[in-house]
C-alpha cells in the first residue's frame, strides 16, 4: 500500500499569508507591551507567537512584537500557555 | 537621567486605604531618591492571564518616572520585599532625557484630553 504524500502536503497549506507588514503600512500602529488586546491578535489560541511567515510582518517589527509579547507575558497581561484551561475543559466532556 | 516605566501588580483584596498607601509608598520613594515622577497611572483591577501567588485578579499600577539607574535597583528591591506586590516589571523607555520636558508634555496631553472630554460632554 502506497501512502499519498502530495495530498497530505496540499492539506497542510491552508493558512492565508498576509503579504504586507501591518506596522509598516500603517505608521499610526504602535507596538506596546501594555496593549494586550492588540498583541493577542498576534498569538495563537494557545498563546504562542504567530510566525512571521503567516502574519506577514517584516523582520524589524516581528522582533519588536516578540519582545512586547514576552514583556506582556511577564506581567500577566498575556498567557504563557493555556494548556491548563484546555485540560479543564476536556475533563468536563 | 533615564526615562523608566515600572508596572506593578498590587494585591486586589486590600481595602482602599492600604491600597493607596501602598501606591504612594513607591511614589514617595522615587522622590526621596531624587527621581522625578512623570505620571502614576492606575489601571485598577484586571484579570491576570495566569495565577500569581494564588490570585486570579490584580490591581495594576503604571509608574512613569525619570532618574538614575540606581533608583531602579532600590525601587525593585523594595517591590520585592513588599508582600502586597504580586509582580513587577521595569522597562527603560529612553536615555538622557530632561524630566522637565516630559512633565510639560504630559500636562499638554492632559489638557488635550480634558478639552476633548468637554467637547464630548457638550455634544451630549
Amino acid at each position: 500500500m502506497t501512502y499519498d504524500d502530495t495530498f497530505d502536503d496540499k492539506r497542510k497549506r491552508v493558512f492565508i499569508k498576509h503579504k504586507i507588514c501591518r506596522f509598516c503600512a500603517d505608521s499610526s500602529l504602535k507596538i506596546d507591551y501594555k496593549d494586550s488586546k492588540n498583541l493577542a491578535a498576534f498569538t495563537t489560541e494557545r498563546g504562542k507567537i504567530i510566525p512571521r511567515r503567516i502574519s506577514g510582518n517584516c523582520a524589524k517589527h516581528q522582533r519588536l512584537l516578540a519582545l512586547a509579547i514576552k514583556r506582556a507575558r511577564n506581567i500577566a497581561l498575556l498567557p504563557f500557555t493555556t494548556a491548563k484551561i484546555k485540560t479543564k475543559e476536556y475533563r468536563e466532556f | 537621567m533615564n526615562h523608566y516605566e515600572t508596572i506593578y501588580i498590587v494585591n486586589p483584596t486590600l481595602d482602599d486605604d492600604s491600597l493607596s498607601e501602598a501606591i504612594t509608598k513607591f511614589s514617595d520613594l522615587i522622590e526621596k531618591l531624587k527621581g522625578s515622577i512623570v505620571k502614576v497611572n492606575e489601571w485598577g483591577k484586571r484579570k491576570l492571564a495566569y495565577e500569581v501567588k494564588r490570585f486570579d485578579k490584580g490591581y495594576y499600577v503604571v509608574l512613569d518616572f525619570c532618574g538614575l539607574p540606581k533608583i531602579v535597583t532600590e525601587l525593585e528591591r523594595n517591590l520585592k520585599l513588599d508582600d502586597r506586590i504580586l509582580k513587577y516589571l521595569t522597562v527603560k523607555i529612553d536615555e538622557n532625557v530632561d524630566p522637565k520636558n516630559l512633565l510639560s508634555e504630559e500636562q499638554k496631553e492632559d489638557k488635550i484630553d480634558e478639552s476633548h472630554n468637554e467637547q464630548v460632554e457638550e455634544k451630549r
